[in-house]
C-alpha cells in the first residue's frame, strides 16, 4: 500500500507530464475500442447474414455433392433422418433444397438460370425470402407456380401471370422441361442473384427432374453460433458417413479469409499505433527517471534496497499506464454502448456495396470483453517494457555520483 | 543562427530527442509500409482485372447492359471499331460476340458467358492469354475449341482436351447447341470470371447462333490510362447511338476498392500524426520545463518573447522532421524493396480470388503520399509546440530566474 500511495505522490510531482502521458495512452485506448469494436462487430454481422442468406450453419449433403454440385448427388429427405439430426443438442431448423443449373424460357429469350427447390415456410423463417417478393406473392408448400428474379423476368420479357419455361437436366441425365406460371417476383440488389434465381416449391422441383422424395442438401440452423463445433459432431455422429456434414467454414472458405485478412490489417495498425503511444511512455517514465538520479543515490546511501526503489519505479510506470486505460474506457465504453444498441446506418456507396451483397448496410458494434481485454493487456506490456529503463538505471546507480549530479 | 541554437538545443538532451525521434520514425516506417501494402493491393487488382478481364473500354448498344440478350448487337459495329481505332491514344480494339449459355458435361451443367472472340485481336487488348496454367489461348481457326477457366474445369470435372457442351439460344430464340474440345485453361484473379466465362472462336460461334457479321462488345485498350477519360470522350464523340463505358462505369467496386483505400490510409496516417503530437507535445514541455531558469535570463537580458517563442518552434520542427525524414526514408526503401520482391498472399489466395483481389501484392506508395505525410508532420511539429513555447514566454523573468 505505501508503494501505491508514493507512485501516486511521484506520478503528480509533475502534473503536465503525466496528464500529457495519461492522455496519449487515453487516445490511443479510446481508438482501438472503437476499431476493434467496429470490425469485430462487423465480422460477426456479416457471418451471421452469410449464414443465413445461403447456406445455414452447416449442411447435410451427398457424399461429394459440394465440389461437383451435380443434381444426381442427392438423398432421400426422411422423416427419420430427420430426427436423427433435430435430436441434437442446439438445433433449431432444418431447411432441405433441390438446386441445379437450368435453362429458363420465356417466348422471347432464354436465360441461364439457378432452380431452387424450396420448402417455403422453412426458407422464409432462415431468411425471410417472402420479404423480397415486390410483386405477386410469396409460394405455398405443393405450389406449381414460380418466383423469378426482377432482372430475370425483365430479361426474359416476363411479368407476373406469364409463363416461365424450364429445360435442364433431371436425375441421371433425365431431361427435365416443365412450365410454371410466374405468381411472384424476387427482389434481389445483387445482379447476378436477380438475373439468374428461380423458386419453385420443393414439390414441384421435385417432379421437374424426377427426383421425388430427394433434396441436395438440408441446412440446420442452430440456436447460437457458438454451439457450432459440438452441434457439427453431433451431427456427424447422428447421420454417420454416408453424408458428408459441413460447416459454413468448410463451404465458404474465402469468407473465413476475407476476415483473416481484415482483421490482421486492423491489428497491425493498432499495433503501429501502440508502439509509438509506448515510445511515449518510455520517454516520460526516462524522464522520471533521470530527474530523479540524486534523490535516488540518496535513497540508496541512506540504506534504502534498490529493489523497493524498482517496485516503485514499476508501480509509477503502471499507474500511468492504467489511468491511461481506465480513463480511456470510461470514454469508450459508453459510446460503444450506444453505438451496440443503435448500430449505424450506411448511406452512399459503402451502403450499395452491401446491399449488393444482400446485407441491410448497417454497421454493428460488438461488446466482445476481450476488445477491453486485450487493449488493457497491450497498455500493461507497455507499461513494463517502459519500466525497465529505472531498473536498469536502479541496478547500477553508484550513489556517490548520482547524489553529485 | 537561431537554427543554430536552436538545433544545438535539440541535441541536449540527446536521450530524450532520441526517444521522441524514435518513435517519429517508427510511426512513419509502420504507417508508410503499410499503406504502401494497401495501395499496392488495391492498384494490383484494379489493373490486374483491366489487363485480364474488363479493358480499359468497352462498347455496347445501349440496350445490352441492362438485358444482356443476343438481340441487343451493336450497330454498324464494324464502322464503330474503325472509328475507335482512329481515336487518338487507343491503342488496340477487339470485337467481341457475346452470348449468355450453359455448359454440360457428363457430370453437371452451369450458367456461363460465351465469348466469341477473334484470338489474334484479342490478345492485343486483354492478356487473358498470358494467364493460361494449361494448352494454349490459339484456336487454331478451329471451330469446337474452347478456353475455360479452371474453376469451371474443376466444377463440370473436365480437363485439357475434355469435351463440352454449350448451350446457348440463337438469334431467333432457338435453342441450339454444340459440343467442344477444351484447349486452353487460364487462371485470373478473379474466381467467379473463371467459372463463368469461355471463349470460342468468333466466326465459330455467329455460324452456330446465326449473327452473321454482328456484334455485341468492343474492348478497347488505351495507351495511356490517365488520359482514359479524354479518350473515351473521342471515341463518345463519334458514336452517338452506342454506350460507351469506362471500366470506373463498368465495374464501379473496383474504382471504389482505389477510393476506399486511399481515404481509409489517409485517416491511418492521419491518426499516427495525431498519437505522435502527444509525443511530440510532451517531448517539448520537458525540454522547456527543464530551462525556466534559461528563459528567464534571456528575457531578463532582454530577448524578445516572440524570439524565444519561435526559437522552440524551430526546435519542435527539427527534431521532428529530423525523425520524419529518416522514418519517410527507411518506408521508402522498404517499400522499394517489398515492390522489387513482390508479397505473395497466396496462404489467403482462395479467399482473395473469390472476392477477386490480386493474390501477388507489390507495395507502391504515390509521390503525393510522401508529401502530405510530411506535411501532417510539420503541422503536427508546429501544433505541438505552441503550448510549450506559450508556456516559456509566459514566464516572469524575477520568478523564473529564481527556479532552480
Amino acid at each position: 500500500m505505501l508503494y501505491v500511495h508514493l507512485a501516486w505522490r511521484n506520478i503528480w510531482r509533475n502534473k503536465r507530464r503525466t496528464m500529457i502521458s495519461i492522455a496519449s495512452v487515453l487516445f490511443a485506448v479510446v481508438f482501438a475500442l472503437l476499431t476493434r469494436s467496429m470490425q469485430l462487430g462487423s465480422y460477426d454481422y456479416m457471418i451471421r447474414n452469410v449464414v443465413r442468406l445461403s447456406t445455414g450453419y452447416m449442411q447435410l449433403h451427398a457424399e461429394g455433392f459440394w465440389e461437383k454440385r451435380s443434381i444426381d448427388l442427392a438423398f432421400l429427405d426422411q422423416a427419420r433422418l430427420r430426427e436423427q439430426i433435430t435430436g441434437v443438442p442446439h438445433v433449431t431448423d432444418l431447411i432441405p433444397r433441390l438446386q441445379t443449373f437450368a435453362l429458363a424460357a420465356s417466348a422471347t429469350g432464354t436465360r441461364g438460370a439457378m432452380i431452387n427447390g424450396i420448402d417455403p415456410a422453412a426458407e422464409e423463417a432462415m431468411n425471410g425470402l417472402a420479404e423480397k417478393v415486390i410483386e405477386g406473392s410469396y409460394l405455398a408448400s405443393g405450389d406449381s407456380t414460380a418466383l423469378v428474379g426482377e432482372a430475370l423476368a425483365a430479361t426474359l420479357g416476363l411479368e407476373l401471370g406469364d409463363t416461365l419455361i424450364v429445360y435442364g437436366q433431371g436425375y441421371h441425365g433425365l431431361t427435365a422441361a416443365g412450365m410454371f406460371p410466374i405468381t411472384g417476383i424476387v427482389r434481389y440488389p445483387n445482379r447476378e442473384m436477380s438475373s439468374t434465381l428461380v423458386y419453385l416449391s420443393l414439390s414441384t422441383a421435385q417432379e421437374l427432374f424426377a427426383m421425388p422424395g430427394m433434396v441436395n442438401s438440408l441446412s440446420v440452423m442452430l440456436d447460437h453460433p457458438r454451439h457450432q463445433q459440438e452441434a457439427l459432431e453431433g451431427v456427424r455422429a447422428a447421420v454417420g458417413d454416408r453424408y458428408e456434414v459441413m460447416a459454413w467454414q468448410e463451404m465458404m472458405p474465402e469468407v473465413v479469409q476475407g476476415i483473416e485478412v481484415d482483421n490482421a490489417g486492423g491489428i497491425i495498425m493498432i499495433a503501429i499505433l501502440y508502439v509509438i503511444i509506448g515510445f511515449g511512455i518510455f520517454g516520460t517514465v526516462m524522464m522520471m527517471t533521470l530527474e530523479r538520479r540524486r534523490e535516488f543515490g540518496v535513497l540508496i546511501a541512506v540504506g534504502m534496497k534498490r529493489s523497493r526503489l524498482a517496485v516503485m519505479a514499476t508501480t509509477e510506470s503502471l499507474m500511468l499506464s492504467l489511468l491511461g486505460v481506465l480513463s480511456g474506457t470510461a470514454i469508450a465504453a459508453p459510446v460503444l454502448v450506444a453505438l451496440y444498441y443503435n448500430p449505424i446506418r450506411l448511406t452512399g456507396e459503402a451502403a450499395q456495396v452491401m446491399l449488393e451483397f444482400g446485407f441491410e448496410p448497417l454497421l454493428p458494434f460488438s461488446m466482445d470483453p476481450t476488445i477491453f481485454i486485450s487493449q488493457t493487456l497491450a497498455v500493461l506490456i507497455i507499461a513494463l517494457v517502459s519500466t525497465s529503463y529505472p531498473v536498469l538505471v536502479l541496478r547500477r546507480l553508484d550513489p556517490v555520483t548520482a547524489m553529485r549530479a | 543562427m537561431m537554427l543554430q541554437i536552436a538545433w544545438r538545443n535539440v541535441l541536449r538532451n540527446r536521450k530524450r530527442s532520441a526517444i521522441i525521434m524514435a518513435a517519429i520514425m517508427f510511426g512513419l516506417w509502420g504507417g508508410l509500409v503499410a499503406s504502401g501494402v494497401s495501395f499496392g493491393f488495391s492498384y494490383d487488382t484494379v489493373s490486374s482485372a483491366i489487363e485480364t478481364r474488363l479493358s480499359h473500354i468497352q462498347i455496347h448498344a445501349p440496350t445490352y447492359r441492362d438485358n444482356r440478350s443476343i438481340r441487343d448487337t451493336l450497330r454498324g459495329a464494324r464502322k464503330a471499331e474503325a472509328h475507335a481505332l482512329r481515336v487518338p491514344g487507343v491503342a488496340a480494339v477487339t470485337a467481341r460476340l457475346v452470348v449468355e449459355g450453359m455448359a454440360a458435361s457428363a457430370e453437371t451443367s452451369t450458367g456461363i458467358s460465351i465469348l466469341g472472340v477473334d484470338a489474334a485481336a484479342e490478345t492485343t487488348v486483354t492478356t487473358l492469354h498470358e494467364e493460361l496454367v494449361e494448352g494454349s489461348f490459339d484456336f487454331g481457326g478451329r471451330r469446337n475449341r474452347i478456353v475455360v477457366g479452371r474453376d469451371l474445369a474443376t466444377r463440370l470435372g473436365v480437363r485439357l482436351g475434355s469435351k463440352i457442351v454449350l448451350t446457348t439460344q440463337d438469334m431467333q430464340g432457338t435453342i441450339v447447341g454444340a459440343s467442344y474440345r477444351i484447349s486452353g485453361l487460364f487462371r485470373t484473379d478473379s474466381k467467379t470470371f473463371d467459372e463463368t466465362t469461355v471463349l470460342v472462336d468468333r466466326g465459330g460461334l455467329a455460324r452456330l447462333v446465326g449473327a452473321g457479321e454482328s456484334l455485341h462488345e468492343l474492348a478497347v485498350l488505351v495507351e495511356d490510362p490517365r488520359s482514359l477519360d479524354s479518350v473515351a470522350t473521342g471515341i463518345r464523340a463519334g458514336l452517338p447511338g452506342a454506350s460507351v463505358e469506362t471500366w470506373k462505369e463498368i465495374a464501379p467496386e473496383l474504382n471504389w476498392i482505389n477510393a476506399y483505400t486511399e481515404v481509409y490510409l489517409e485517416i491511418f496516417l492521419g491518426i499516427i500524426v495525431l498519437a505522435l503530437l502527444f509525443g511530440i507535445t510532451n517531448t517539448m514541455l520537458m525540454s522547456v520545463l527543464d530551462r525556466i531558469r534559461e528563459f528567464g535570463v534571456l528575457s531578463a537580458i532582454g530577448m524578445r518573447g516572440r524570439r524565444v517563442f519561435v526559437m522552440i518552434l524551430l526546435e519542435s520542427l527539427l527534431l521532428s522532421l529530423a525523425g520524419a525524414v529518416l522514418g519517410m526514408a527507411a518506408g521508402w526503401g522498404t517499400v522499394a524493396y517489398l515492390q522489387s520482391v513482390g508479397i505473395d498472399l497466396s496462404a489467403f489466395a482462395d479467399g482473395m480470388r473469390q472476392w477477386g483481389y490480386s493474390e501477388v501484392s507489390h507495395p507502391v506508395l504515390p509521390g503525393w503520399m510522401y508529401v502530405e505525410v510530411l506535411l501532417a508532420m510539420m503541422v503536427a511539429a508546429l501544433l505541438g509546440a505552441m503550448y510549450p513555447a506559450w508556456k516559456a514566454i509566459r514566464l516572469d523573468p524575477a520568478r523564473a530566474i529564481q527556479t532552480y
